[in-house]
């Protein structure tokens, strides 16, 4: 029992956008980040330049943020790890990490969406692929930029294990970044991924010209959908009107430079899924998002029109326009 | 438990349980008046559903004294009362075990159930002798058995099977006989108790009592703190993780939480005290009959509407002798096979174990117990987390339930058979269905043959990718071999035949029943399949 040795840092998995910002973060609060990046370079320039000048050209990193691009560093150092990886390479990079990692650890996914093909949510491959059981996730509305600038802002982190909730509140929680618990992983993993196709809804509406009336029925009937969805897998209905919830929503629909956004404003021009996806240039992840909550939807018989009505347009050819007159022929009395 | 045991359990065990709730006081969470007061209540409220007896005497004269103290006695006195309590509770809970009437039952029960259960004369049977036929012979055992005796070697072992029928316990008292393990303890329904005869077999094989009416903490604390110490000790323990049996007749698809939690606390206390085999195994078991004793009381308590069904029924047919001894003897009149498959070994994270003792995550890797337990090497205490950790095995152990499923031929027979009826009365919501319970349209033989094969050939793939266990007959038989093995179930021993056949059709005078059997085969998505 005493191989280990005391962790003084704490692990940050992934030098995007996030991943730089929760590092950035956490050293706010004087801990220090072991944070891995996949490029040599990029952590030769986080440690000497202290700048990550792909994300953030003009915001300077904490001294306390170590790169690295060794996985065996950050699970030696720390025993809070944050996840912070695109959702298609999560499988493959946790598995990686599982090779350094045991049971005292706590990995927090601070990814959101939900695997392709398998349907799994990012908490559930942590469970398959390491030997972690301490995990949680991370979930809120985040726009990365804004919060380097310091704007304030609040999160989410959800756990079953109570201690997962304070060791992460203690970490991170900020007068300028608020961190609330919750028990409810399924919820706030769902939550985080629905929004990304309202907010492909609202980019249809957007393109089409539609004003605030509009912007709001979408928002109001896609939070309803993901509840319902949400109740049927087994989520707690209060998880959805809070920040992982509507919280999230509001900042994702939004926000015109969401790629999810972007991408439905295409669709609304008369450009096919593939030509839109060509115009954004960049992972939509509502696409995944349609196929995998449409068939959670099957698997659970729950009729959500929203949702139907942007898988359809993506998967099935359905036309935009067609879809906006399926959508507001809704019969009432249902 | 054996007796020097029961000796330290008697000091040990209420030490613990009087500590949790002085604490409780300490910390101002609880007050002793608050604790005895609803021990008051709710065992007042007890008494008033059961049937005097002796017993029952004994407990209205201390809730007498209880109450008198409550009222008008000193701090002394109520500290006095409370203790008096929880060690009338673990004297009602402990078991007493005695070795010679183990082996004596263990040696006589089967070959007098099988005496009296053989169709052949009792002539045959003495030219037979010594060979005299025995239940063992219709008992078969599959699955994890190696495992489960070599970690029996290493550790403590919590055997945790599905649950169908008060005949349960005793026939996996046979199978743990049969594999060669001594016995396991196991809380058994007071109820049983009441019983002289039982009462003395159950007292000396191992069992304590378990009282499902007593509500309050105080007692279930007790439980649980008897059940923890045992394990500690190093009995094996034999729970049913369903905490009840299954109404609808399907695997259990969720568990009882409360002594599943005792694994993981049992091998903390052992970490802490540094005891040489502190590992606790837990192993999953699977049971399947052709027939259940008490299908009928079952599935009619499912069909009530849900939230009104009873969690404890005691007037079933296992509460009548003769009614059971009946089965016993249709039963094995047509040598019904019992199929018990014991599942892969987990620990009390939910990891599986191999055979040295050593866990693995799901990619195969090693895994450290203690490190699960462990801030920078130092075992923490932390009741939420192991709560947790008992979440993670209860899903396991559903895991396994679901992969070891034994089909045999009267299950997939009665899937079938139920989902073709259901398909002719589309217009009729299913509980209607099943309440109307006779269906005067037959199913042609030929169809049903049909079906059933094509459904063997879905569940032959999932038997060989280890998804679900098919009993041999329903591996090797033609799909009429299969019927016709079923139908011979149909309708011998329930009140109204459920699968029966006329000229060349197959129809049911019960389709409560049907529905029971079938559901053995829910929630694998095989409705379409038919």
């Amino acid at each position: 029992m005493k191989r280990k040795s005391e962790k003084s840092g704490v692990g940050v998995i992934g030098g995007g956008s996030w991943g730089t910002t929760i590092a950035q973060l956490l050293a706010r609060k004087r801990n220090r980040v072991i944070l891995w990046v996949r490029d040599e370079a990029l952590a030769r320039e986080i440690n000497e330049k202290r700048i990550n000048s792909k994300y953030f050209p003009a915001h300077r990193l904490s001294s306390l943020i170590e790169a690295t691009t060794s996985m065996a560093k950050v699970a030696d150092e720390s025993q809070v790890i944050f996840v912070v990886v695109p959702s298609r390479v999560f499988r493959e990079v946790v598995r990686r990490l599982g090779d350094f990692l045991h049971g005292e650890h706590i990995l927090i996914s601070a990814t959101k969406g939900i695997e392709d093909e398998t349907f799994k949510r990012m908490s559930e491959i942590i469970k398959e692929e390491t030997p972690v059981k301490k995990v949680g996730v991370l979930s809120g509305p985040n726009i990365a930029e804004e919060i380097m600038r310091g704007h304030p802002s609040a999160t989410i982190v959800a756990s079953r294990f109570e201690l997962v909730k304070s060791k992460v509140i203690s970490l991170l929680n900020h007068r300028l970044f608020n961190v609330y618990g919750s028990s409810d992983v399924t919820g706030v993993e769902l939550a985080g991924t629905f929004k990304n196709i309202v907010a492909i809804a609202s980019g249809i509406a957007h393109g089409k010209g539609f004003g605030v009336n509009t912007f709001s029925y979408l928002m109001t009937e896609g939070l309803r959908e993901m509840k319902i969805l949400g109740e049927a897998m087994g989520a707690e209905g209060d998880t959805f009107i809070s920040l992982a919830g509507i919280g999230d929503l509001i900042a994702t629909c939004t926000s015109q430079y969401s790629r999810n956004f972007r991408f439905g404003k295409a669709l609304s021009e008369g450009l096919s899924p593939d030509e839109a996806l060509k115009k954004v240039n960049q992972t939509v992840e509502g696409i995944y998002a349609a196929k995998v909550m449409y068939h959670y939807a099957e698997k659970h018989g729950v009729n959500l029109p929203l949702l139907t009505a942007i898988h359809d347009v993506i998967y099935r050819g359905l036309k935009v326009e067609d879809a906006i007159e399926k959508l507001t022929r809704v019969p009432q009395e249902e | 438990m054996y007796d020097p045991d029961i000796q330290v359990a008697r000091v040990e065990v209420p030490a613990r349980v009087q500590e949790y709730f002085y604490e409780r006081i300490r910390t101002g969470k609880d007050s002793l008046d608050q604790i005895l007061s609803e021990v008051l209540y709710l065992e007042r409220n007890r008494i008033k559903e059961e049937k005097l007896n002796k017993r029952v005497k004994s407990d209205i004269q201390f809730l007498r004294r209880l109450n008198k103290i409550l009222n008008r006695g000193s701090e002394e006195e109520k500290k006095e009362i409370f203790e008096e309590l929880v060690n009338r509770y673990l004297v009602e809970i402990t078991g007493h075990f005695s070795k010679p009437v183990y082996k004596f039952a263990t040696i006589v029960l089967p070959r007098a159930i099988g005496l009296m259960l053989n169709p052949l004369s009792i002539k045959k049977l003495i030219e037979d002798f010594p060979n005299l036929p025995s239940v063992e012979n219709n008992i078969h055992i599959s699955g994890e058995i190696d495992l489960l005796k070599s970690l029996y070697r290493k550790g403590t072992i919590i055997l945790t099977p599905t649950h169908q029928s008060n005949l349960d316990s005793p026939i996996i008292g046979l199978a743990i006989y049969m594999m060669g393990f001594d016995p396991f303890l196991y809380g058994a329904g007071l109820n049983l108790f009441e019983n002289p005869v039982f009462s003395f077999f159950m007292h000396n094989l191992g069992a304590y009592t378990v009282d499902r009416k007593k509500k309050n903490e105080v007692y279930h604390k007790t439980l649980r703190e008897y059940a923890i110490f045992a394990l500690e000790r190093g009995y094996n323990m034999l729970f049913f993780p369903g905490g009840t049996r299954s109404r609808s007749g399907a695997v259990e698809k969720r568990l009882k939480k409360g002594l599943l939690g005792t694994g993981i606390k049992a091998y903390i206390n052992n970490l802490l005290l540094k005891r040489e085999k502190p590992d606790i195994f837990v192993v999953p078991l699977n049971m399947s009959y052709q027939l259940v004793l008490e299908a009928e009381t079952l599935i009619d308590d499912y069909l009530k509407e849900s939230g009104k069904s009873r969690y404890i029924i005691e007037d079933d047919e296992s509460s009548k002798i003769e009614k059971m001894a009946l089965f016993i003897a249709k039963l094995f009149s047509l040598d019904a096979q019992i199929y018990l498959r014991v599942g892969k070994a987990i620990d009390v994270f939910g990891n599986f174990v191999d055979d040295e003792g050593i866990s693995y995550d799901q990619r195969g890797r090693r895994v450290n117990r203690v490190d699960y337990l462990t801030e920078n090497g130092e075992i923490v205490l932390d009741d939420q987390r192991d709560r947790v950790y008992t979440d993670e095995l209860g899903e396991t152990i559903l895991k396994e339930f679901k992969r070891n499923n034994i089909v045999l031929t009267n299950h997939l027979v009665s899937f079938v058979a139920f989902e073709i009826f259901r398909k002719y009365h589309r217009d009729i919501d299913l509980y209607k269905l099943v309440k109307i319970g006779v269906t005067y349209k037959g199913i042609p033989l030929r169809d049903l043959a049909r079906s059933v094969d094509k459904l063997k050939s879905e569940l032959v793939k999932m038997h060989e990718n280890d998804q679900i266990f098919l009993s041999p007959e329903v591996l090797n038989y033609n799909a009429l071999d299969i019927i016709n093995d079923a139908l011979r179930y149909g309708s011998i021993y329930h009140k109204n035949a459920f699968l029966y056949r006329v000229g060349d059709k197959i129809y049911s005078d019960d389709l409560a029943v049907l529905f029971y059997y079938h559901n053995r085969l829910d929630g694998y998505g095989l409705e379409q399949k038919v």
